[in-house]
């Protein structure tokens, strides 16, 4: 038997907050679910934490079949040595073939690192995964400028990490089983500790993840002032692009894309955005989407409902005055 | 204290080969990957506290020399450039491998500084997979950075939060962009940066097997670069602006999302 | 020969290019809109260093290159002809002290000129004395310690910005021995600020008529010899009019950056107009002219840094550059279609600016004049051929 025939299953790093599991790591079970099915092997969840009641059932409802517990107070909050340390045991006691994170910050401090340890592949910022089932290979499926690549890992585990909002949490289903198991560690506190913890204030009172109605700003805008007044006829607040962020024109909160927020309005409303993959991962599962772009090879119209052609400060206005009228 | 910064050589500007998809760097100025700036400017403020002398790594293609010496300018004292072909294509895993290599061959290194991703692929490995190999604490994504004796105490800029923490040297840690804004370099800087040496070593140089750096010592494979498929039947909107826009507003009115 | 950058070179283009990214080329449209240059970008440059590197280190400069200085006028130029200019007027008199300044003049005048805060101007140029430069009626007499200025000045670039003006100006009766030039700081009685006038071209430069009755300036401001002034100017001429050059290379570069970028954006017949041979043609012979006319200005800098003669090689440079300028310009606005007719696009601003290159500081018609007294060997034909 070739050493990588010895790597069944699929594992998924879930995070939690305030006793929840963050959306990201719901996303990340239906993936997993999809691919274990596929695969026909056991979903895995790994969670560690301290005091974590009942998450671990609730993983078990939302698809997991074992969900691995480590518990202890050096774990409440994250730093990187302990859970690198477990996580590197665990996948080498138990090789599964796939272990998927949450693009989060922690869970791109944490995978590089365990990737490095086992020696083995990391995709950054997938936007999907798909199944060679003969080869048993992940294809990695990431953004690659305007363009998408697929990424494949020749080395067991293959990992990844997954941008949030890709895919919709799986349903829960309460009446679900599966197997908790608790694993015993001899935990030591690592190397780094952290002294405080400070909320952000957010000097945006805006969120923009919250808000029904997004105008977007690319490059292809030149006058702000024309978002934002289509955006105030809209009741809507103002996104941007990053190059739009970088040139100081609009706040860092808000970005959208992968390496801003990820949104999904009702409405969202692209002004001048090319559509690098960049910013599509972070606002393609909005309700309906109208791109502006004097050019229709843009690939923000592959993401689009309605598509416009043209000038960008030519046709707020008319939309404007249509949107009055 | 010494202190090595990674610094990656990025295109000026992104340019894409519309047919094939991939990054056009031919005929593109080479720049300091921005958040690599924000390292060498962190390393220069320390070192002009608690002195020391700082050592650019960079792995990249010849040219990148010019690129080593802006950061030379900025106040680093020394440049070492991994340049080798059988070091192409390398995934993160075996950029890191050839970086920590380096470090490990440099004198008493108590602070790694990398930025937190790069503005051309920007995986955001290559940080951690570094530490993982000097077998340091890594801290990632930090806003503010003190020395205090044999410690860092470093701020980082997490989702909700700011999280400070502290962590014995030596450790690496990964900058983002507000943390600092880089100096530029003055024209006496420029040229006395040019006295200053920039190793430039192979592979061989370093000890490095073929199959531990470029495409063979990568795990990961890129199989297919493709056009993103269209996720939605999008409706063109054709005729004078004005019918556009009407016909726009009235079916986003009809939908309820007006 | 050797036609690449220094190491150094290629930094100081970085860094260069990174200061106009963030001073000047966010601003440009704003300087042309608003006719108001901001001179704090020049303390800025010369906290860098950037401001005037030529200028030896014993005067406060850098020691630095002429191609070293070239590059950086070029980056500024890119971004804005106007910023190029007015840039320069802040070590340009500096620089003239150098080149043509007594031992008394260069002690008294260069680090109290060029200390990185103060401007410049020159004012040479009459109503009735342009290209006949040497016909100015402007005077200077001496009494006592004190010249005695009367006359009117036109044309003069940084009116009312400079902190002081170089003054082209007559010393005796005899039209080319008779000409000298003589400091005036701002402020000083007798000189005062008549009509100003609205420019299409580097409108962010103020320019109009600067008025003396009966001004008075110590003797101390003569500046280099007296009656010497119209050869003072000449030799001084060769360096300075490659500076302008290399400015019409540098927006003709921007024309060409911006044309690039359009003609792969902008889409007709379902393809980017770049795709178009006419549109590709155009962008061909612009990079080409663009390209010559660097090396022209570099050869001849080349030149001045070997210490030969180049009068020549610089009014083929300066000649050369400023008309690629306006052809480069001119095709990058009908690249642009109508939008290149707007002023949402910045091609239009480099083509207005660029028209300034070969008017200012000798005109087309005057440098070819020289290039072929040069070629002809013949003796103080520009002058003279003038005056038949
Ligand atoms: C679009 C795209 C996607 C990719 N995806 C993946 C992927 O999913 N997995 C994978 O393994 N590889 C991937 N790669 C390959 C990866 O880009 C290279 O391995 C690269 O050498 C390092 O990664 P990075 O640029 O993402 O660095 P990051 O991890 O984003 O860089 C962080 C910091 O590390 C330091 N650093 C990074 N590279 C160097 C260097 N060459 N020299 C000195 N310091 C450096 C710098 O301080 C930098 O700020 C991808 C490449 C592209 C173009
Ligand atoms: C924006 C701007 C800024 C300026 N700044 C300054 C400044 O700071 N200081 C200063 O002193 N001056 C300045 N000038 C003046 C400039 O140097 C003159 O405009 C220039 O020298 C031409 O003189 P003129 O305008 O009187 O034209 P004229 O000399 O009247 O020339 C008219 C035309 O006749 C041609 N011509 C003249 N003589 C001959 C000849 N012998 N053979 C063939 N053709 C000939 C010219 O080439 C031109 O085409 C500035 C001008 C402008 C427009």
């Amino acid at each position: 038997m070739k050493e990588m025939d010895r790597y069944r299953g699929v594992w998924v790093f879930a995070e939690w907050k305030d006793s929840q599991v963050i959306k990201g790591s719901l996303e990340l079970l239906s993936l997993g679910r999809g691919l274990a099915d596929e695969l026909q092997v056991e979903l895995s969840v790994l969670l560690m934490g301290d005091r974590l009641g009942g998450i671990p059932e609730e993983l078990i409802y939302y698809g997991a079949d074992v969900v691995y517990v480590i518990e202890n107070p050096i774990l409440e909050r994250y730093t990187t040595s302990p859970y690198h340390r477990i996580l590197c045991d665990l996948i080498r006691e138990n090789k599964p073939e796939i272990v998927l994170f949450s693009t989060t910050h922690l869970g791109m401090d944490l995978a590089p690192r365990v990737a490095c340890e086992l020696k083995t592949g990391l995709s950054a910022h997938c936007v999907d995964l798909k199944m060679d089932k003969e080869n048993r290979q992940l294809l990695q499926i990431c953004p690659y400028f305007d363009y998408m690549a697929t990424i494949v890992t020749d080395t067991r585990p293959q990992m990844a990490t997954v941008q949030p909002g890709i895919t919709s949490p799986p349903r829960r289903d309460d009446s679900r089983q599966g197997k908790t198991v608790r694993v015993e560690f001899k935990i030591e506190p690592g190397d780094i500790k952290i002294v405080e913890v400070e909320a952000k204030k957010e000097e945006d009172t805006e969120k923009i993840e919250e808000a029904d109605v997004i105008v977007a700003v690319g490059r292809g805008l030149k006058d702000m002032r024309l978002a934002e007044e289509l955006a105030s006829v809209l009741g809507g607040v103002l996104g941007a692009t990053q190059p739009i962020t970088e040139a100081g024109l609009l706040q860092e909160s808000r970005m959208i894309g992968q390496t801003g927020k990820i949104v999904q309005p009702k409405l969202y409303i692209a002004c001048g955005i090319s559509g690098a993959g960049q910013h599509i991962v972070g606002m393609q599962n909005s309700g309906t989407i109208v791109a502006i772009n004097t050019d229709e090879k843009a690939p923000i119209f592959k993401v689009a409902d309605y598509g416009i052609v043209g000038d960008v400060s030519k046709v707020i206005p008319a939309l404007i005055e249509s949107l009055k009228g | 204290m010494n202190i090595v910064v990674c610094v990656k050589q990025v295109p000026q500007e992104i340019r894409i080969n519309k047919t094939k998809g991939t990054l056009i760097r031919d005929g593109i100025k080479g720049v300091i990957n921005p958040c690599d700036k924000n390292a060498i400017e962190l390393a220069v403020t320390l070192k002009e506290k608690h002195g020391g002398k700082i050592t650019l790594v960079s792995m990249g293609p010849k040219d990148v020399e010019n690129t080593l010496t802006h950061g030379l300018a900025m106040g680093a004292d020394q440049a070492v450039l991994i340049c080798d072909r059988v070091c192409a294509g390398a995934d993160t895993l075996a950029t890191a491998f050839a970086l920590a290599t380096v470090i490990k061959k440099l004198d008493d290194v108590q602070l790694v500084l990398c930025g937190k991703e790069t503005a051309d692929s920007g995986t955001q490995h290559v940080g951690p997979q570094v530490a993982h190999y000097l077998g340091i604490p890594q801290v990632t994504y930090v806003v503010n950075l003190l020395i205090e004796g044999s410690k860092i105490r470093a701020k980082r800029q997490l989702k909700d939060e700011y999280e400070t923490v502290e962590a014995g040297l030596p450790a690496l840690v990964t900058v983002v962009k507000g943390i600092n804004e880089p100096r530029m370099p003055t024209y006496l800087d420029i040229y006395e940066a040019s006295k200053k040496d920039t190793h430039k070593w192979c592979a061989e140089d370093l000890g490095l097997k073929e199959d531990e750096v470029g495409i063979q010592g990568s795990p990961t494979r890129i199989t297919k670069v493709f056009a993103p498929e269209a996720k939605r039947e999008c409706k063109m909107l054709r005729g004078s602006i004005e019918d556009i826009s009407s016909s726009l507003a009235n079916d986003l009115k009809s939908k309820g999302l007006v | 020969m050797d036609f690449s950058y220094t190491k150094e070179q290629e930094v100081l283009k970085n860094v260069v290019r990174e200061f106009c990214d963030k001073e000047v080329a966010p601003r440009a449209a704003e300087f042309d809109r608003t006719a108001e240059f901001d001179y704090s970008i020049i303390e800025k440059l010369s906290k860098q260093g950037l401001l005037g590197v030529i200028m030896p280190k014993e005067y406060g400069g850098m020691g630095g290159s002429h191609v070293d200085q070239a590059i950086i006028c070029e980056e500024i130029g890119r971004d804005s002809l106007t910023a190029m200019v007015a840039t320069n007027m802040a070590w340009y008199m500096a620089y003239e002290c150098l080149v043509v300044g007594t031992e008394e003049n260069k002690k008294r005048w260069i680090r109290y000129l060029f200390d990185g805060k103060k401007m410049g101007a020159h004012a040479g140029t009459e109503a009735d004395a342009g290209t006949d430069a040497a016909s100015v009626r402007t005077w200077a007499k001496l009494e006592g310690d004190e010249w005695v200025i009367n006359g009117t000045k036109w044309f003069v670039s940084n009116l009312g910005k400079a902190d002081f003006y170089f003054i082209t100006l007559r010393t005796a009766d005899s039209r080319y021995g008779g000409i000298s030039t003589i400091l005036v700081e701002k402020d000083t009685p007798g000189m005062t600020i008549g009509r100003r006038v609205d420019l299409i071209s580097n409108r962010a430069i103020s320019n109009g008529e600067l008025i003396f009755e009966n001004c008075r300036v110590p003797r101390e401001n003569l500046i280099g010899r007296l009656n010497k002034g119209f050869l003072d100017m000449m030799v001084l001429y060769d360096v300075i009019r490659l500076y302008l050059a290399i400015g019409a290379v540098g927006i003709a570069r921007g024309a060409l950056e911006e044309s690039l970028k359009f003609a792969q954006e902008r889409r007709q017949f379902g393809k980017p107009v770049g795709e178009f041979q006419m549109i590709r043609a155009m962008l061909a012979d612009m990079a080409t002219e663009i390209d010559a006319a660097r090396l022209m200005t570099y050869r001849a800098l080349d030149m001045e840094e070997k210490g030969l003669r180049h009068t020549k090689e610089t009014s083929m440079a300066k000649l050369y550059a400023s008309e690629i300028a306006d052809r480069v310009t001119y095709k990058a606005v009908q690249i642009h279609g109508g939008y290149g007719l707007t002023m949402e696009f910045p091609v239009q601003r480099y083509w207005r600016d660029a028209r300034l290159c070969s008017i200012g500081e000798g005109t087309s018609e005057i440098q070819r004049l020289i290039i072929a007294a040069e070629l002809l060997k013949s003796q103080n034909i520009v002058l003279d051929s003038a005056l038949d």
